[in-house]
């Protein structure tokens, strides 16, 4: 049913409407009581920064529309997606959701899209796309997030650390990890669909769905095996999986990957307060941060798009507080995404704020460059619920648990057979 | 009925202490001290000491020895007072050594008003604050727990209260939930040891500070200790059912991280594996709400 109303949408696009959603553009009418809902956003020592923001952005945007009044309410991360689906099915969600990781739909029947792709031009193409679905896209993208991979410069030889830069600008493969790594074992953390999800990425699949791409999984499954076999990647991926970030630090593994924009920051600023270090601890200038090593040579950094969605609530001119919520969604867009920028060091949406997320974000030259040559690719498409949940389970119960158990021991190449079998079995579900 | 009452309120108390088990001990010794030889050695004759050197009777270092020169200084205290000069200090050896010792009874000031109350305790400062509706409302002097013995620094709630218990525990007794031992707020009979680290750990104030202070504090009243945190060891993953001062440190860099997770009370329990796993997911390490080496070191705790 969802999928009809889907395919109705595109369609309606398809054949020249001359605005998606035409009530969008009205102006909102008077006397609108907008609810917002949106994740936190915790930093050491800065419990109330995200929400002082928030409300400062809100206070700004309802002295520029007087008759619209806002309330806001920020949600822990592990409840806030069943907070919302919890209030969708008794028809009553918030009218604008911020959420960090925009990858499903929730409710066609309530969202409310933001837009045709070649009308946002003012978004990266990476952030567009990955809130489109069949022509339509369904979020007001505010940041894009990343995962990068640490290397401790001093414990490299010095024909890899002059390959540093290199391999910033563009890009390193698993043998170029093989080759950094040594003798010593990689901190890489197997355990989560985070990691090979990012890594079939890498590899040119899709990282939202294996429907069309498993030959990249199969590949990738074969080649980590090799690495894990060999020593190269941890033999005991879950107990290295608790100890790897105290392990780099320590000097005790050169490579720590992968490292969400969160955790980088944070060890950013543990590193340069940290005294006393045992060689060959990393010193704050000798932690160089790559993109996810791939298989081509060309630079790929997993971006996570975090996104303002709109929700249709019932009730007399529901269209018109709909167009009020879609303004101010538009609005914390641009303006949250700069906060993301300056404390998170998350590229900012929207391309005029390149600029400022350069001065601010505090990351090298070499990375910026790297980030935005990644800019233009495409990602998704936007799941719906039921797609989304259904790759969720896929990854978190079937394929990284059999992964993680099989690749001390398994060859390569009944790893490979061993994951396509899985891999049917849960296609093939219903 | 005060006596049934006094005496129903130590069979309570000292249930409490059975039943706290194995690894917990109460705060002061209720035991009297008897001259012996070997000499006895124990926490409170540094109280005792003290309490004398305040009123002229010991010139000596303030150890834990009740060694012939104590007992002697006691016999004289004792011969000076009116009571039996044998050596024992018991209720009324103690009571004697408090009542000159005891700050005079403070002038009756106005109540506080009504509203959130609570107690803040700076083990650094020595001082005990009663807050309401998060204003200071009177501070008074306190001892803390001795280097060895430290007070439980963390965010607790009173779970029990009594009256005339006498003894270590002077006049009032209000009893903190810390999960790994028998601490409380209370009495005194060494009232010279106020203003220092002199306790195993508890809170002591002056009787009248402690009946002023009594009344106006209902159970579930939040007491929260501050001051130097003793050394853990964070070499064992914590996870749901541990408790101990490592939890509550866990705890308190939890909050510090912006991860809300309730009262540092020492007890890992829903709350502080539900902010664990938030932070878990926000830092992309993996959810399992248990507190490992990455956590730790994450956390500043390694």
């Amino acid at each position: 049913m969802k999928k009809v109303l889907v395919i109705v949408v595109s369609a309606l696009t398809v054949l020249g409407c001359a605005r998606l959603v035409p009530w969008l553009a009205q102006d909102p009418g008077p006397g609108y009581q907008l609810v917002v809902w949106d994740y936190r956003q915790p930093l050491p020592g800065s419990e109330y920064l995200y929400a002082e923001y928030l409300a400062h952005v809100i206070e700004d945007f309802t002295r520029d529309n007087p008759s619209i009044k806002v309330t806001f309410k920020l949600l822990n991360w592990l409840d806030a997606r069943d907070e919302l689906e919890r209030e969708l099915s008794v028809g009553t969600p918030p009218d604008v959701f911020g959420t960090v990781l925009a990858d499903r739909l929730f409710d066609v029947t309530l969202q409310v899209p933001a837009g045709r792709p070649e009308a946002m031009t003012a978004y990266w193409p990476a952030a567009v796309s990955a809130l489109t679905r069949d022509g339509v896209v369904w979020g007001y993208p505010r940041w894009l997030s990343w995962e990068l991979w640490a290397v401790n410069r001093r414990m490299l030889g010095s024909e890899h650390a002059v390959r540093l830069a290199v391999w910033q600008r563009e890009g390193w493969n698993w043998t170029d990890l093989e080759a950094a790594v040594g003798r010593r074992t990689a901190g890489v953390d197997l355990t989560t669909p985070a990691f090979w999800q990012s890594a079939v990425a890498a590899a040119g699949g899709s990282p939202r769905s294996l429907q069309e791409t498993p030959d990249q999984l199969m590949a990738l499954a074969g080649t980590v095996a090799r690495l894990v076999q060999a020593g190269i990647l941890p033999r005991d991926p879950q107990a290295a999986a608790g100890i790897r970030i105290e392990r780099f630090f320590q000097g005790q593994t050169p490579v720590l990957g992968p490292v969400n924009a969160y955790l980088a920051r944070y060890l950013e600023n543990r590193i340069d307060s940290r005294s006393g270090r045992p060689d060959p601890a990393p010193a704050a200038q000798d932690v160089v941060w790559l993109p996810f090593p791939s298989p081509t040579s060309d630079p790929f950094v997993p971006w996570q798009v975090s996104a303002y969605y709109v929700f249709r609530r019932q009730g007399p001119d529901a269209d018109g507080r709909a167009a009020a919520a879609a303004r101010l969604a538009a609005y914390l867009a641009r303006r949250m995404g700069r906060w993301g920028a300056e404390h998170l060091g998350v590229v900012p949406a929207y391309r005029d704020d390149l600029v400022f997320w350069a001065l601010e974000s505090g990351l090298t030259l070499d990375l910026r460059v790297a980030m935005t040559r990644n800019l233009d690719r495409t990602l998704g498409p936007l799941l719906l619920s039921d797609e989304a949940d259904f790759w969720e389970q896929a990854y978190l119960q079937a394929l990284v648990p059999m992964l993680v158990k099989a690749l001390p021991r398994a060859l390569p190449a009944d790893l490979g057979a061993r994951l396509r079998t899985e891999l049917e079995k849960v296609v093939a579900r219903p | 009925m005060a006596r049934r009452l006094t005496l129903l309120l130590v069979i309570v108390l000292a249930g409490c202490l059975v039943a706290a088990g194995a690894g917990a001990w109460p705060c002061e010794s209720p035991e009297p001290l008897r001259p012996s030889d070997p000499p006895l050695w124990r926490l409170d004759v540094g109280d005792l000491k003290l309490s004398l050197q305040l009123l002229g009777y010991w010139k000596g270092s303030l150890d834990d020895c009740y060694c012939e020169a104590a007992v002697t200084a006691v016999k004289a205290f004792q011969a000076a007072h009116g009571l039996p000069a044998d050596g024992v200090v018991g209720g009324e050896t103690w009571m004697a050594l408090a009542r000159r010792l005891e700050v005079p009874a403070p002038v009756p000031g106005p109540a506080p008003p009504d509203g959130a109350k609570l107690i803040l305790i700076d083990t650094t400062k020595l001082t005990l604050t009663l807050y309401v509706n998060g204003q200071p409302f009177k501070t008074w002097p306190v001892a803390v727990g001795r280097p060895g013995l430290p007070t439980p620094v963390g965010e607790w709630r009173v779970r029990s209260k009594g009256v005339e218990i006498g003894g270590p525990f002077g006049s009032r007794w209000m009893g903190l939930n810390v999960p790994w031992g028998i601490y409380g707020i209370h009495g005194t009979n060494a009232p010279g040891s106020i203003g220092t680290r002199a306790s195993k750990g508890c809170i002591r104030m002056h009787n009248k500070h402690v009946e002023e202070l009594y009344p106006w504090i209902p159970l579930g009243t939040p007491v929260k200790i501050i001051g130097e945190e003793p050394y853990v060891s964070f070499e064992r993953p914590l996870q749901r059912g541990n408790t101990g001062p490592a939890v509550v440190r866990l705890q308190g860099r939890l909050t510090h991280f912006s991860f809300d997770q309730g009262y540092a009370d020492g007890r890992f329990g829903v709350g502080t594996e539900r902010a664990l796993r938030e932070l878990q997911a926000v830092y992309g390490l993996p959810v399992n709400g248990v507190a490992g080496t990455d956590i730790f070191f994450l956390l500043g705790l390694r």
